[in-house]
This record gives C-alpha cells, structure tokens and sequence, in this order.
C-alpha cells in the first residue's frame, strides 16, 4: 500500500481523476439544468452514447476531431429535442420518455456502427493530446495535475462555474429554477414554461452530447456498442448526491472519479486486497451519499412531475 | 482455334462433367450439401473473441469442407436466460445442425441437448461444464503466442516494467498474462510485472486508465487485453495487442499481437458432424478441456507491419526460433492459469 503514496503515483491518481471526471461532469452539470427546470431527463446515458457514436462516425469520416466534437454536441441536442418534445410537448412520463431513448439509442448506435464498417477494418482517428497550459503547467505537482489536461477538460471545469453564473446571476436562470418550484407561477406572468422546457432539455442535452464525444475523442481509439458503459447514469447519481447545486455535483463528480482512479492505481501497484472492491467503490459511495442525503435534498420540487395547465 | 471447334470443345467437356458430377451425386445421395449453424454471440461482432470467430468461419464457407455449402446466423450479445431462450428458438426452427454458443453457457445448453439430440451443441472457453454427448467444448488457448510476444518485450524493454491490460481474470486470460511474463522472464531475469484487470470485456475508457496507471508506474511496453492503444500513442509506447490483429488500430504503435485462430476448431467441429451425419457416429463431445495451439494453427504471432525496423535483428531472430521451437514441440510453454498479481 506504501507505494500509493509516492509522488509520481499520486500525481497519475489525481491527474487521472481529473481525466476521468471530465466526461462525466460535461453531463452532470448540462443535467443539473434541466433537472433544475424540471425535468428528470433519464435518457443521460443514451443520449451520450449518441454523442460519442456521432463523434466516431465523424471523425473518422472528416479527420477533423472539432468537427466530431461540434457533431456530438448537435447529435445531443437532436436527442434532446426529441426528451423535451416528449416531456414538455407530449407530457409523456419523464421516466419512461428517458429509458425508452436509452434503449433506442443502444439499438440505433449499434445498427448504424455496422452500416458504417460494412465489414472493413473499423476506421480510427487521432484523439485528442493532452495541452499544457503554458506557466501554470509548470507549477510543481499541480501544473501536471490540473494544467496539463485535453483541452476540453478545462472547459468541463469552466462550465461549472457558468452554469453557475447563469442559474443564480441571471434573469433567465431564476426563471429556469422557477420552472422547478412552480410551473404555475411563470405561466401566470405569460411567460412560455415549455420554451423554457426545451431551452433546459437542450442545454442539457447538448452538454451531454459534449461529454460523449469527448469520451471518444479525448479516451479511445475505437467506438463499442454501449461504450459509455454507465457514465451516463453516474451524471444523474451525481446531481442528486450534489444535491442539485453546481458545487456540490462537481464535488461528487470529483469523488466518483477520484475513488475509481484510486481503483485503477491499487491494481497496477499490487495491493494486497481483491481489486473488485476498488472497482466497486464508486457505485457503493453513491450509494451511501445517496442514502446520507435524502433527508437534506435540494430537489425541485415539482422535477419530474409533466405541467399540465 | 475456330469458334466453332471451340464451341464444341467446350460443349463436351460440359457433358463431360455433368455426367461425372451426376455420378457423385448418386454416389452420395444421402450425404447432406447444406450445413446451418446459429452462433450466440458473447461480446458482439466488434469483439476480437467473437469477431475471429465469424472470420474462421468465413473461411470455412469459403473452402467448402465436404463440398458442403456452410449458412450461419449470429445473434447480439446475449447471456443467461436470454441466451438460453435464443438457442431454444434456434432448435425448435429446426433449421440448424449446428449451435455454435461462443462463452460460457453450457448451463443452457444443459437443459436443451437432450430434447434436441440431433443438433451438435458447441460451448466455447473457461466456466462452461464438460457435458459430453451432442455437446463439445471447444477450448482457446493463445498463452504460446503471448510467450512469444513475452519474449519480444523482454529484450525490448528499457525500463525492464511491462504491464499487461486484462478483461476478466478468468482461466483463458490468465494464462496469456503468466506466459508473457514468463516469456519475458526467459530472456530478462529483472522483469517487474504490472497487471490490471478492467472486470469487463470491454470498456475503452476504463482500458485507457488502466494502461495510463502502468505507464506512470515504469511501464514501458504495454499488452492489452481489453483494447484501446490511445495511452501508448500518446507515450511513444511500443504495445501488443490481443486475439485478433490489432494493428490497423494504432499501426505506429502496435507492434504485433497474439493472434486466435478459430480454423482447426471449426474444421474439427464440421468433421464430427459430417461423421455422426454419415456414418452414423454417435455425437460424443468432448468432456475435458480440448484446444488447439501454435503448432496446428490455432494460434499465431501476427506479423511486425510497418514495425518491423523497431526490432533488432537478433531479436528477431529469437523470436522466429522460439516459434519454431514450439512448433516442433521441442519447447512446451508452461501452461500456468493462476491470478497474476503486480510486482
């Protein structure tokens, strides 16, 4: 176990984390939106799972990884406008709009894999490389950690904050988490609630979509059938764990991913305890946070329930 | 020649060898001329386990074993119950000779071979039970070219860590891991060996993190299991990849790997059809674990590509002589299945 703590161990567990907290955070935080204006989108997982096959076909297509990664954030957002069409339009259950994409798209995602490889070698693409930012990823320990990350790692961690600013500093955010609380209130005042729906769904969605493409471009060098494999619903563990405000998802976003990067290290470095447990821990704290939470919960009190006039 | 002379030349060779060929088909009127096999996926056609397979069995159709025309039909990945009710809707359509199920699931097979005795029931690899009678197990080992690729990596490696990335820590995995190291160990006594396993058959992600966790430990020459050579792109790695040539997916950076060759097993399990089809031999599978090596071509180390200059002539050398000395059975790699740990 001595071994955990050498430097360099640390500073691949903390780089790590912060690798693997990227994807994830991109959906959470986009999430956090819609769910603050109502909005149990379960459909996180499937709809980045089509952010990352869009991104795959893309960029093996162009060459051009911004172009698979502006592809994979219009394929969320089409997702998305089908969850809100559904939710805000229709006023189907939010539960069963959100499982049903997730089937769909496993499906879809597979079926169009193999219309796309025909049976050739699958095509690859150059990923994203890790950018160090000049100054501060010098600065010892943290400049590896934290400042020599993909790129769209630092916009992950730039959004929270503007997100933040957007719900809490702005006309249009407290309308939006009005949404949330009380429908009712906003419909009085004339003002459209499911415009403002869609605008939420789609904001989520569209970062959703981001994180999916950054999945693939920023960690593989191949798309799989269900590639997202459960990061998708980690992102929604994540907003009820951070109790639906920006610091807290991204703390638990953080735990998640720090737990799992110290599973990965623990493996590698030969401790003397059955690897399934590391593996296991993140599911197991969110579990436990979910638990240790539910009597303080932040949640919008109307999320999830369709408005009906 | 004349059109005319040739037209007739040609006119009675094609008598000529429609009535050889209605000869044997009298001669062997009972014999069949179709075989259909169903094949249950594990992974998915993506997978190297599963994808190796259908390529074998691509080259099966394509040499026409017993002059038998070969159909087949694969399903998505499925497992359990699912996979069990799949393989019962394969028997009761009574159009398959064959069921191919590609993992472990002779406990589905279990309940289905008696009721359908007359169908050949194939289970593939670690976990399954060996239940003899119309159900064979066929078994993968590709631990001889893992040795191989040990080999390469020991004289290659300058930091004298590898590590290796694994799926499940199952019986057919673990013996690849041990015969890398072991390989390695042959020619570099002071290897240090770094093992992960991702606990599933695949996840890119996960994979990615695993392999970036041995690099940040001294790792210098990655074998992966599960996939994913983005880490070694981006370290400048030489790494080795897994059951089917992984090199269109990194070709600057994977440098060969141990290849799965289904072609003896499907060939073997055509020819107890054909017998128990035409001579009547009883279906009478095998209940020990039964697999095919580098010598008959069940397995093989798949070529340097474009690599080839980024390994030393004496290297090379060693390694065309550690296959053929496994070839001919003057070697025996040490078949050794325990969980491999981290140094």
């Amino acid at each position: 176990m001595g071994d955990l703590f050498q430097e360099a161990i640390l500073v691949s567990i903390l780089a790590g984390t912060v690798r693997i907290m990227t994807p994830i955070l991109f959906a959470a935080i986009g999430e956090l939106v819609t769910q603050r204006a109502g909005i149990w989108n379960m459909g996180v997982e499937g709809t980045m799972l089509m952010g990352a096959f869009i991104a795959y076909v893309v960029a093996t297509a162009t060459g051009s990884i911004w172009i698979a990664v502006l592809a994979a954030m219009l394929a969320g957002g089409v997702v998305g406008l089908l969850t809100a069409f559904m939710t805000a339009t229709m006023r189907v259950d939010h539960f069963i709009t959100g499982l049903g994409i997730n089937l769909l798209i496993s499906g879809l995602t597979l079926y169009w894999f193999r219309i796309y490889i025909k049976g050739r070698a699958q095509p690859t693409f150059e990923g994203f490389e890790n950018v160090p930012i000049p100054v501060l990823s010098s600065i010892p320990y943290l400049g590896e950690i934290l400042f020599t990350q993909r790129i769209l790692t630092y916009v992950a961690f730039l959004s929270v904050p503007a997100i933040w600013f957007l719900l809490y500093r702005t006309r249009w955010g407290l309308e939006l988490r009005c949404l949330g609380e009380n429908p009712k209130a906003l419909d009085i005042k004339g003002l459209s609630v499911v415009r403002r729906q869609y605008t939420a769904v789609l904001i989520g969605s569209i970062m959703t979509g981001l994180g999916g493409g950054f999945l693939m471009l920023g960690f593989s060098d191949r798309f799989l059938a269900d590639i997202t494999a459960g990061r998708g619903w980690l992102a929604i563990v994540a907003i009820i764990a951070g109790r639906w405000m920006p610091r807290g998802v991204l703390a638990a976003v953080a735990v998640f991913a720090l737990l799992e990067s110290v599973a990965t290290h623990v493996q590698v470095l030969g401790v003397d305890i059955p690897h399934q447990i590391f593996l296991a821990l993140p599911y197991v704290a969110s579990i436990v946070l979910l638990m240790m939470l539910r009597s303080k919960s932040g949640e919008p009190r109307r999320l999830g329930i369709p408005y009906f006039r | 020649m004349k059109k005319r002379t040739f037209l007739n030349l040609a006119g009675t060779a094609a008598i000529a060898a429609t009535s050889l060929l209605s000869t044997t088909s009298i001669a062997l009127a009972d014999d069949p001329t179709d075989l259909n096999v169903a094949i249950v996926l594990s992974a998915g056609l993506e997978s190297a386990w599963d994808g190796s397979l259908i390529e074998a069995f691509e080259r099966a159709k394509a040499a026409k074993p017993h002059g038998l025309a070969i159909d087949w039909q694969y399903t998505d990945p499925l497992w359990g119950d699912d996979a069990g009710d799949a393989m019962r809707l394969f028997a009761e359509s009574g159009e398959f000779d064959i069921i191919w199920a590609h993992s472990t699931y002779s406990d589905q097979v279990k309940n289905l071979k008696d009721e359908f005795p007359n169908i050949l029931f194939v289970v593939v690899g670690s976990g399954n039970e060996g239940l003899g009678g119309n159900q064979y197990w066929v078994y993968k080992r590709v631990h001889e070219a893992a040795y191989v690729l040990g080999v390469m990596a020991g004289k290659l490696t300058k930091t004298n860590t590898l590590g290796v990335v694994g799926t499940f820590p199952a019986d057919d995995v673990n013996d690849e891991i041990n015969a890398f190291f072991s390989g390695a160990r042959s020619v570099n006594g002071d290897i240090k060996q770094k093992v992960a396993f991702i606990e599933s058959w695949y996840d890119p992600g996960k994979a990615a993190e695993m392999t970036s966790a041995q690099i940040s430990t001294g790792a210098d020459i990655i074998f992966s299991l599960a996939g994913n050579f983005q880490p070694c792109e981006e370290n400048n790695l030489l790494c080795f990849g897994n059951f089917s040539d992984q090199h269109s997916f990194s070709p600057e950076t994977v440098l060969s790997t141990a290849v799965a060759n289904w072609d003896p097993d499907v060939n073997w399990i055509i020819d107890e059809w054909w017998s128990f089809k035409t001579d009547g031999a009883a279906l009478d599978g095998n209940t020990d674990i039964n697999w095919n090596g580098l010598a008959v071509g069940g397995s093989m180390v798949a070529p340097y590509h474009g690599l080839a200059d980024r390994v030393p002539e004496d290297v090379k050398a060693l390694v065309d002589e550690t296959v053929a000395n496994i070839t001919s059975g003057a070697f025996e790699v040490p078949l050794d299945v325990s969980e491999p740990k981290s140094d």
